[in-house]
């Protein structure tokens, strides 16, 4: 037998379908095996007015079970003439038992009386209804709404029900509405009923009805449309994964086609047009082979493609009127000095207890010495990186981006060019903001990378400094994005090193003396971007205990964790790793048992050869390690604390450690820390498990 | 179909479905949602229902009426029903088919559009309504006011009147819209939008509108504090028109606006409890 559930509602976000369908199929899935029934396969569509899911090849009835129950002790169940007791009589009236379904058994407290009982499956129907009724309640959404039916909360008004189990309806009802075989296709005009009579039937009627359920089938049909809408104009329709997603999610049976943009909208910058087509419009925009905005693009109506060219016609004109609304904003904004911008940001708070906007500024203007003084910046670095800072937030109160949020770093730099400033300046106010969520794009010039990590860091320490928690869903200014852009802009330096700590540390101080109480140490803030560091090595399939090896570095080493990792990885299945493991667990036992003050080593101390010939091995070693360090070449470190393992071998065989005398003692702890802290230079590799051979 | 006769159609059509046809509140406000015939009725568990023009003024999007889209003061179409009717959507597209609409030959999307009121302490999760990608209508089910959880819910429907009509009659400046057969809405209503955006920008008194302010504010409390819910409330939405006129002059900065809008919100809360004990007071009229 098949099971059909329809769900019919008012429109459901088209950003959030997907995600619902999924949830339906997965708590279908899970809530099944409550039963005893076998079944082919479960599916789940959703289209914006409807959630659906079928059951297919399901069992008539769950199987029924043999279930052992136990009774009381024989010794009171019979009297000693062997008569069954009234005690049995009622355990077998309880059960709906007869004495001839009993047996008897020995359990280590003695013989009792046992019987096998049958439990009957429940049908198809029961158990189809008490998986759909826990659909209903266990579905659960992002801001869920009330409509008329205290109590009960769906993503949107549920108006209509089918349950269909083969030809039969499944009753029920919830939300004050019972199931029954109704629904209704596509949207054209006067609603028309259509009764389903099977499963099978609903997948015939609702297509005839023009609703296509899959929403990889709406998707591919508005993929290979729109090509051929943008084919006619030697374009290509560009769009990214999730506005495809969301533009499909608004229809039932999608069609696309191709409208024309005003050619003198395109007097204002792409990123305008762009927004207005794909974020206010939903529609597609569309380029050339160079990848340049035509002045065409691709709507998609739900429904067929009658009137279409009526429907066009009002496209174009939203699109006429919000570019001239565009445009208005974009010249005005122009009259405006971006110096005049940046007086603005006074009204602006940035969070609520750190300033506003342009105390923001001053704090990046001032970091901007920071960074410039650490890195050695030439003059003309540091003028520029100053300048992005300053104007860095000018952007964010033009009318275009009150307009239009999202183009905040594109108008920035947009506005900025426009006026004058040089082309480092105006790419770096793009460029802080980057990298955007879900993407990998990175800021490219130098001074772009450094606004946008001192942007980062600013916005880390003092959101960490008033309080700001980050766990679980709650992440309310996004901080572990924040924290996320960071790492990955660190990972793809290329450097040994970088005075992170040190940025971190000034931002504290600058915030202190701009007079913010911000409460917090460097430390929390290293934690916090350690913290993200794992999940992006995680992300990039590092092993767990790698990861932390590598993680225990200090902050500023964190540009070199991936290669750092990547070499460990490699060495996992050889012999080198093996012994550096080895060596650095035994010196780590030894050092555990060391109690009282470090001291440095005194060579004149030494008795033993091989205590004399470690320390010189350590000597000789520990200069080359740095270099290699610096020089990011870690195979070769890796090579250089290979060839201290016999060294250190001879040494734990042939020096005892524990030396009755306190200095000689003291003396081999120190040469053993120092042999410690070349190894620690690169990795701490006591987090790494090894698998045992 | 001219301006005028649209007002007629989508009254006689709720009149029909059992609306209340108000005539506009006679008080200078921002939306159809703060008039007391939609805020203090969706309080509450009596049921309601009512369309009303209502003339909103949004000093800030006045453009000296040169722009072709923005207007200083618009008209929407508000309608408010508690609890919301079973098929309240059909409702709503048999409104606009009231209006001549052939819905066959166009496209309507309902993109899912939020909203907030921090004023009011006032919520509603739904849709904006898109005529062959034009934005017509607000269609909201209300979650919260001043602050509370609604129960029941009320639908609220809001009409962009000058939006519809251009669509309607297939114009591209709101001026050019004829409002019956020998004015256009230009005729009537340019002169007085100039006015008032020189007026909002730069005739104001920015000293004297704070001071208002104050006097308002102080007004409604003294009058809410004594239970008189409806002159409270008027003086309200004169600090609401008032914090308008200010925000359009650039001149409230970012921690006097949420000082502003906290201030409102407690009148706004004044004047639900007092809804509330009334309601509690006299019982359900059903």
């Amino acid at each position: 037998m098949d099971y059909l559930f329809e769900i019919f509602t008012e429109e459901i976000p088209a950003t959030l379908l997907n995600k619902a369908v999924q949830n339906l199929k997965t708590i279908a899935e899970r809530k099944i095996q409550d039963f005893n029934i076998n079944f082919k396969r479960i599916e789940a569509f959703g289209t914006p007015r409807r959630l659906t899911l079928f059951i297919w090849g399901l069992e008539d009835k769950e199987w029924d079970i043999e279930k052992e129950v136990k009774g009381p002790p024989v010794s009171i169940a019979f009297d000693k003439d062997g008569n069954p007791t009234k005690i049995l009589g009622k355990f077998l009236s309880s059960n709906n038992l007869t004495e001839k379904d009993i047996f008897k058994k020995d359990t280590a407290k003695g013989t009792y009386v046992f019987a096998s009982k049958r439990i009957k499956g429940r049908t198809a129907e029961e158990v189809v209804r008490e998986v759909s009724l826990f659909l209903l309640q266990h579905l659960s959404f992002p801001n869920p709404m009330y409509w008329d039916n205290p109590g009960v909360k769906f993503i949107r008004p549920i108006r209509g029900m089918i349950a269909l189990l083969g030809n039969n309806v499944v009753k029920f009802s919830y939300a004050g509405i019972e199931t029954g075989r109704t629904t209704y296709g596509l949207r054209i005009d006067k609603p028309r009923e259509i009764e389903v009579g099977s499963p099978e039937d609903y997948l015939k009627k609702i297509r005839e009805h023009y609703v296509i359920l899959s929403f990889n089938e709406r998707r591919k049909m508005v993929e290979r449309n729109m090509k051929i809408e943008a084919s006619k104009v030697n374009g290509h329709p560009s769009s990214t994964l999730s506005h495809l997603e969301e533009v499909v999610n608004l229809t039932e049976y999608p069609t696309p086609f191709l409208a024309r943009i005003d050619k003198e909208s395109l007097n204002i910058p792409d990123c305008i047009t762009e927004s207005i087509i794909e974020g206010h419009l939903k529609s597609i925009v569309v380029r050339n082979d160079e990848g340049k905005l035509l002045p065409y693009f691709i709507g998609v109506r739900n429904g067929l493609s009658d009137f279409v060219e009526i429907v066009r016609a009002g496209y174009e004109k939203v699109v006429k009127a919000r570019v001239l609304d565009g445009k208005f904003f974009f010249e005005e904004d122009k009259k405006i000095k971006l110096d005049d911008f940046v007086k603005k940001l006074k009204g602006v708070v940035f969070i609520k207890g750190l300033g506003t906007l342009y105390d923001k500024t001053l704090r990046l203007v001032e970091l901007s010495e920071v960074v410039s003084s650490n890195l050695f910046l030439s003059s003309e670095e540091y003028e520029n990186l100053k300048r992005a800072a300053f104007l860095s937030k000018a952007g964010l109160v033009s009318n275009v981006v009150k307009e239009f949020p999202n183009l905040q770093g594109k108008m920035g730099s947009i506005y900025a060019e426009i006026q004058g400033e040089n082309k480092v300046v105006s790419t770096a106010i793009y460029e802080q903001y980057l990298p955007l969520p879900a993407s990998n794009l990175l800021p490219k010039t130098k001074v772009g990378t450094l606004i946008s990590l001192i942007d980062k860091i600013d916005t880390l320490v003092g959101a960490l400094g008033i309080g700001v928690k980050v766990s679980g869903s709650k992440d309310p200014f996004g901080l572990r994005r924040v924290g996320n852009g960071i790492v990955q802009i660190l990972f793809s330096m290329g450097v040994a090193s970088f005075p992170l700590s040190k940025f971190i540390s000034s931002s504290i101080e600058i915030y202190k003396k701009q007079g913010f109480k911000i409460n917090l140490v460097p430390e929390d803030v290293e934690l916090f971007l350690k913290d993200r560091a794992k999940s992006l090595l995680r992300v990039l399939s590092f092993r767990y205990d790698i990861i932390n090896a590598v993680v225990s570095l200090p902050i500023d080493f964190m540009p070199t964790y991936p290669q750092r990792a990547k070499v460990i990885e490699k060495h996992l299945s050889e012999d080198t790793l093996l012994y550096i493991v080895l060596s650095n667990k035994r010196v780590k036992n030894i050092l555990a048992k060391h109690q009282g003050k470090k001291s440095t080593v005194d060579p004149s101390l030494f008795f033993e050869r091989d205590e004399e010939a470690l320390y010189n091995a350590v000597e000789t070693t520990r200069d080359k390690v740095f270099e290699k360090l610096k020089e990011m070449d870690y195979e070769e470190v890796m090579n250089l604390f290979y060839t201290l393992y016999p060294v250190i071998s001879q040494f734990f065989d042939n020096v005892l450690v524990m030396d009755k005398k306190d200095e000689i003692r003291s003396n081999r702890f120190a040469l053993l820390s120092e042999l410690k802290s070349l190894f620690d230079a690169f990795a701490d590799f006591s987090e790494i498990a090894l698998e045992k051979k | 179909m001219n301006f005028q006769e649209m007002i007629f159609r989508l009254e006689t059509f709720w009149k029909r479905q059992g609306c209340v046809i108000l005539p506009p509140f006679d008080e200078q406000i921002g939306a159809g949602t703060l008039s007391p015939y939609t805020f203090l009725k969706v309080l509450g568990k009596k049921s309601w229902s009512v369309a009303y023009v209502q003339p909103s003024r949004r000093p800030a999007d006045g453009r000296y009426g040169e722009n072709p889209n923005r207007l200083y003061m618009h008209h929407q179409f508000q309608v408010i029903i508690k609890p919301p009717p079973f098929d309240i959507q059909e409702m709503y597209l048999n409104s606009l088919r009231a209006l001549g609409l052939k819905l066959a030959q166009h496209e309507v999307k309902f993109i899912e559009d939020n909203w907030e009121t921090a004023v009011l302490g006032a919520q509603g999760i739904g849709w904006e309504v898109r005529l062959d990608g034009l934005e017509i209508t607000q269609f909201t089910y209300f979650q919260k006011a001043a602050g509370m959880e609604l129960n029941p819910v009320s639908v609220e429907i809001t009409y962009g009147l000058e939006r519809l009509a251009m669509f309607i009659q297939g114009k591209d400046s709101v001026f050019d819209i004829q409002w019956n057969g020998s004015y256009t809405y230009g005729d009537l209503r340019k002169q007085m939008e100039y006015e008032e955006c020189v007026y909002a920008f730069d005739e104001s008194d920015v000293k004297k509108l704070f001071e208002l302010f104050d006097i308002y504010e102080a007004e409604s409390k003294r009058l809410l504090d004594n239970d008189l819910l409806f002159p409270g409330y008027q003086y309200l939405l004169k600090c609401s028109h008032t914090f308008n006129l200010l925000d359009a002059r650039g001149v409230i900065s970012i921690n006097e606006r949420v000082n502003l809008i906290a201030r409102m919100r407690h009148l706004a809360e004044l004047a639900a409890k007092i809804v509330l004990k009334s309601e509690e007071k006299n019982g359900l009229s059903v």
